[in-house]
């Protein structure tokens, strides 16, 4: 990416983030009305993005 | 307001972001090409699948801008979902789509990138509802969602980007290559409806 630093991923984060905090608290209404679904459907993105953080860290600290 | 309205214009304000992201760190030429591409075979694929497949429809109860059949906001989602894969699997993998650097690795998690988006975003789109679900077979996961419809992101992002490589390195002007890329759209909507048959006959096949 021409050289740019991972930390120049905010404007990709923001969305990623805006959208999951919507669907989190979303689906954690939705367990509330006995659907887990919309929670439980979060499960892989989660996932996908814990190895995305895990990544983004060790090389911002190297 | 409305929630799905506010959502719609949410969509249509974040994509912004991306765009920004894209032009900074990516160059106009890029983001030209992905985004304008990107609109076209959402708004062009949206509208075949609904006029003239079996597979799904949009309730137009649930939206409020169109373009024909298709809701306004697809001409911002395959850009949207394919452009955040594609910048978190670069990270990932320490590699990049353009330059070639670990090219199979980006373009693999990329794709696991729409198939676990796809788990959520269908789910939502299910239990609310912004689909009517028609698929065969009828295998679903979370909330109602096909299965297929991870197999359907990830293949999305398959062709997009493998589409894309070799039009970005054409030798022509940005403009030149946005027009070569929104035009292979047409080529990618059968490719991907074929992408789908394929599935849904395996399914068939392992489920007989």
């Amino acid at each position: 990416m021409k050289g740019r630093r991972t930390r120049d991923l905010w404007p990709v984060e923001i969305p990623l983030g805006v959208l999951l905090a919507f669907m989190s608290v979303g689906g954690a209404f939705e367990v509330a009305y006995g659907r887990p679904d919309l929670l439980l459907s979060l499960l892989p993105l989660g996932a996908f993005l814990l190895l995305y953080v895990l990544r983004r860290f060790s090389v911002g600290a190297a | 307001m409305d929630r799905f309205l506010f959502l719609e214009i949410l969509a249509l304000a974040l994509t912004g972001l991306l765009v920004y992201h894209s032009l900074r760190c990516r160059g106009a030429a890029f983001t030209a090409i992905f985004f304008t591409g990107g609109a076209l075979l959402g708004v062009l694929r949206e509208n075949a699948v609904a006029l003239w497949t079996p597979l799904y429809a949009y309730n137009p109860a649930t939206f409020h801008l169109w373009i024909g059949q298709a809701p306004l906001i697809l001409g911002v989602f395959w850009s949207y979902t394919i452009y955040m894969g594609l910048s978190l699997s670069e990270v990932i993998a320490g590699g990049s789509l353009v330059g070639g650097r670990r090219r199979g690795a980006v373009v693999l998690l990329a794709m696991a990138f729409l198939a676990a988006y796809a788990c959520f975003n269908e789910v939502y789109a299910g239990l609310f509802p912004m689909v009517l679900w028609k698929f065969t077979p009828a295998a679903t996961l979370w909330g109602g969602a096909p299965v297929m419809v991870l197999w359907g992101y990830a293949g999305m992002a398959l062709f997009f980007l493998l589409f894309f490589i070799p039009v970005y390195r054409l030798r022509l002007p940005a403009a030149g290559r946005a027009a070569v890329f929104s035009a292979s759209t047409l080529l990618m909507i059968p490719l991907h409806l074929g992408w789908i048959w394929l599935f849904s006959r395996l399914m068939l096949l392992a489920t007989r």
